[in-house]
């Protein structure tokens, strides 16, 4: 058993201490925001934050998760009003959306280390994650709305 | 009835529902109900669509509560398949319809209810109002409407009169849903005592189940099961890590079937030796010229991989099979496919087959082949529990139904000192997708369709050869994202530009004169000259952005939508950098151009991601087996976007598959024209 800290609760977990958390989340937990891309961390579409940082929850096993805090894209805030979501929808970011959950977490865990990222902050951040449908120049447009909105503040 | 407790079903038997059509019902609680029958995969139909219905009905868009159509008898005539660019294509008119045969009705019953003539009423919001003020819901209508007989003298459809909500820019309708992570695809589907299930599968075509040995796989914890079934051997456990261990687990022994040794580059050689087989010529227009001691022949072979979709969200379908009914969740492009064939292996009759479309975590084609439902509707059926059987990446790009290679022989007789071409032949040898996925097919649809894009050639060259040389393969094809189009145009509009150059001619003004001397349809060809004219403009067309660059054209017509690309590329040192894409298109009217435009943006990223990747075969196996291997184009490679929409008053055409087939030769003819090499392989690995 173990005790999983995620969206700020704190969750008793029982499952093999290898399961990958990707899997205590979609499976165990029922929590299906986080998806599932290729399993082996080369897509980054399951990312998830950390203590506040980007990481992918394929890589990273129950066992290790101790001592962690997580969020996910279901504990980023209660009405989808999260300023990353907000630009999300703004800049009408989605196709399939499926990689979007991992590439808003992303977005969050940058933004929160730096305010305005510079271009090629933004450029490794992102290249880590794959969208087949092609959201990229979307993407951008969403991340320099967010960084010119920082820089006002 | 008064022993029973008001219940759930009880108040819901309560509410009326007209429902003149089936794409659209209108409640008596006020509900509008529109039904899409078309899956969404990224496209935009559930919020394009309903935008039709509700211009024709006036009434706004965002009034609308979304279904997900299941296969069902009652959409007669409308087929819930979703592919090949023709939604808005093929629904435009069924919509339109639908959307004036609710607001008839919804007046009709207004007159009654204010005992007034039509030309006192108008719509509101969602209500009928009078010009004197008064007013009424829909759904107050509905216990009138409901009694209505049909109108049989429903006005015909007339010319798109307003333009409330078409054309105009509308944002996804499920975009609060994906952000929250609350959108459901298929593998997030979780009927209750849900188990999961990886299948071992045989690693070459043909080959068959010999034995396994479960021993060890049955000792992982949160293994259940191992069952048998025609796709391999199936691990079923309470989560899919423990089915994934437990396959890694598994011992299995296969019987070699006949393609162990089949060998993708060896295929790509008889391919390339097939084309001086006699194939079968789709179009021969005039006469070869008698030979001249002035004229040139050139020639030029290019090669195009086999690919594979590798859609983000990896094949997956959930079933529970009870006693008397089928229920499948699967996001497929397709589903009116799956219920015949989950019929024959339930022995449920059709109308208890239960197909639930989700959201798709991209298709591209791939979610249009059935086999990920019907192997989880034969684990459910031997179960009679819920399962989901989930791909990992690796069975996903190893699972078949790829878009295969094609070899395009090309040949042009120039006349140089005139500046012109008199005879162009392009030879296409491939396995045919059309007669896998349906083996029936006629020798003349197989040409048609794997000539997509060749046979049509649209220019104005005196002599002109076209010809399919088929070559059978054992692996399962399917279409993909722009389908043959891409191959055939590649090697198309590349050669065009190969010619131009031996006749010291400039590209995009060749293609503008190859087009004025065409005798093809002449609607056609004044689309094509007219997005030319725009693009030549909007790139500035011969003239790159900086001195160290280069432009690159392609152009043609996707059946009756027009597009022109223009790539801007540098090229240093054997590797190249792509900069920009300009696009023109001609959909027809444009529905939501925010949408066109998403679907630009994603057709480059389609095909950009096809110069970088391919899918080989050794001794019989797929090689690829994750994104590392089959790489696809990356945030950081993306190119600047610059799209031009043209308007146009015909009725909408397709818009996701169109823009993809041109940029690859657009790209490769600009790092050509940059001193770079002349591409006629792909993937380009070095850059």
């Amino acid at each position: 058993m173990i005790d999983l800290n995620l969206n700020e609760k704190t969750f008793k977990i029982d499952a093999p201490d290898e399961m990958p958390l990707l899997w205590v989340l979609r499976d165990v937990l029922g929590m299906t925001g986080t998806k599932f891309g290729c399993g082996v961390g080369v897509c980054a579409t399951c990312t998830i934050l950390e203590n506040g940082k980007a990481v992918m929850a394929c890589q990273i096993t129950l066992e290790k998760t101790k001592g962690n805090r997580y969020t996910t894209i279901e504990g980023l805030s209660k009405d989808g009003d999260h300023p990353v979501q907000k630009a999300w929808v703004q800049c009408d970011v989605a196709q399939c959306g499926y990689c979007q959950p991992g590439m808003i977490m992303e977005a969050c865990s940058l933004l929160s280390e730096v305010s305005s990222p510079s271009e090629s902050a933004i450029n490794k951040a992102f290249s880590n994650h794959i969208c087949r449908c092609g959201t990229y120049p979307r993407i951008k447009q969403a991340m320099s709305l967010l960084v010119n909105s920082g820089k006002k503040e | 009835m008064g022993l029973k407790p008001m219940g759930l079903d009880e108040k819901a038997k309560e509410i009326l529902i007209y429902q003149p059509n089936p794409l659209v019902s209108v409640q008596s609680d006020g509900k509008i109900l529109i039904t899409v029958t078309k899956s969404e995969m990224g496209q935009g139909v559930r919020t394009s669509m309903p935008m039709i219905l509700a211009e024709e009905m006036g009434v706004d868009p965002a009034i609308f509560i979304l279904q997900q159509a299941s296969p069902s008898s009652k959409y007669k005539g409308i087929s819930l398949g979703t592919g090949g660019s023709t939604s808005l294509k093929t629904m435009w008119t069924p919509l339109r319809k639908a959307g004036l045969e609710v607001k008839d009705g919804l007046l009709r019953a207004a007159e009654i209810f204010f005992g007034v003539n039509r030309d006192q009423l108008s719509i509101r919001g969602s209500s009928v109002v009078t010009k004197d003020g008064r007013s009424v819901s829909f759904g107050d209508l509905v216990p009138i409407a409901v009694k209505l007989e049909p109108n049989k003298y429903l006005e015909p459809l007339k010319k798109v009169s307003s333009r409330n909500y078409l054309g105009k820019d509308r944002k996804r309708v499920d975009a609060p849903a994906i952000v929250n992570g609350s959108a459901r695809y298929g593998i997030d589907m979780r009927p209750k005592a849900l188990k999961f299930a990886a299948i071992k599968r045989p690693p070459v075509w043909g080959n068959t189940l010999k034995s396994f040995d479960a021993t060890v796989t049955l000792s992982v914890p949160g293994v259940r099961r191992v069952e048998v079934i025609t796709a391999g051997v199936a691990v079923v456990a309470d989560n899919s890590y423990a089915a994934f261990l437990g396959r890694e687990k598994l011992k299995v022994r296969w019987n070699s079937g006949p393609h162990t040794a089949f060998d993708s580059d060896d295929y790509q050689r008889q391919l390339t030796q097939n084309l001086e087989s006699p194939g079968k010529v789709a179009r021969k227009d005039g006469v070869y010229p008698e030979p001249h001691n002035d004229f040139k022949t050139i020639e030029a072979t290019y090669s195009f991989p086999f690919h594979a979709h590798a859609p983000l969200e990896p094949m997956n379908a959930t079933a529970h099979v009870t006693q008397t009914e089928t229920h499948v969740w699967v996001g497929s492009q397709w589903p009116d496919a799956i219920v015949p064939l989950a019929s024959k292996i339930t022995s449920h009759p059709q109308e208890k087959v239960n197909v639930h479309v989700p959201l798709l975590g991209g298709g591209f084609g791939r979610r249009s082949a059935p086999d990920p439902a019907l192997e989880v509707i034969e684990l459910a059926n031997i179960l009679k529990t819920p399962v989901q059987i989930i791909w990992d990446r690796a069975d996903d790009l190893r699972g078949g139904y790829y878009h295969p290679a094609s070899i395009h022989g090309m040949s042009a007789l120039l006349n140089p000192s005139k500046q012109e071409a008199l005879y162009y032949s392009h030879k296409v040898s491939s396995p045919s997708i059309l007669r896998s996925s349906n083996p029936k097919s006629p020798d003349l649809a197989v040409v048609n369709t794997e000539l997509l894009g060749a046979r049509d050639v649209p220019y104005g060259i005196d002599a002109v050869e076209i010809s399919y040389h088929e070559l059978p393969l054992h692996i399962p094809l399917w279409w993909w994202r722009a389908i043959q189009f891409v191959p055939n145009i590649y090697a198309r509009e590349c050669f065009i530009d190969e010619i131009a150059l031996s006749l010291d001619r400039d590209p995009l003004e060749y293609r503008q004169s190859l087009l004025s001397k065409s005798i093809q349809d002449p609607a056609l060809l004044e689309r094509l000259m007219n997005v030319i004219s725009i693009a030549k403009e909007k790139s500035n067309w011969p003239n790159p952005s900086r001195k160290n660059r280069a432009l690159g054209v392609a152009c043609m017509d996707y059946e009756g939508t027009t597009v022109v690309q223009v790539a801007e590329v540098s090229v240093s040192k054997k590797r190249f950098k792509i900069h920009k894409i300009y696009t023109v298109i001609d959909c027809g009217l444009v529905v939501n151009p925010l949408g066109v435009n998403a679907q630009v943006e994603g057709a480059i990223v389609w095909a950009l991601s096809a110069l970088k990747s391919q899918i080989h075969f050794k001794k019989g196996r797929v090689v690829e087996k994750n994104y590392k291997e089959y790489p696809v184009l990356r945030y950081s490679e993306m190119p600047e976007v610059n799209t031009t929409i043209v308007d146009s008053d015909r009725n909408p055409q397709g818009v996701g598959e169109p823009p993809v087939p041109c940029v690859i030769p657009a790209v490769l003819n600009a790092i050509a024209r940059a001193g770079g090499p002349r591409y006629r392989s792909l993937p380009i690995t070095k850059r």
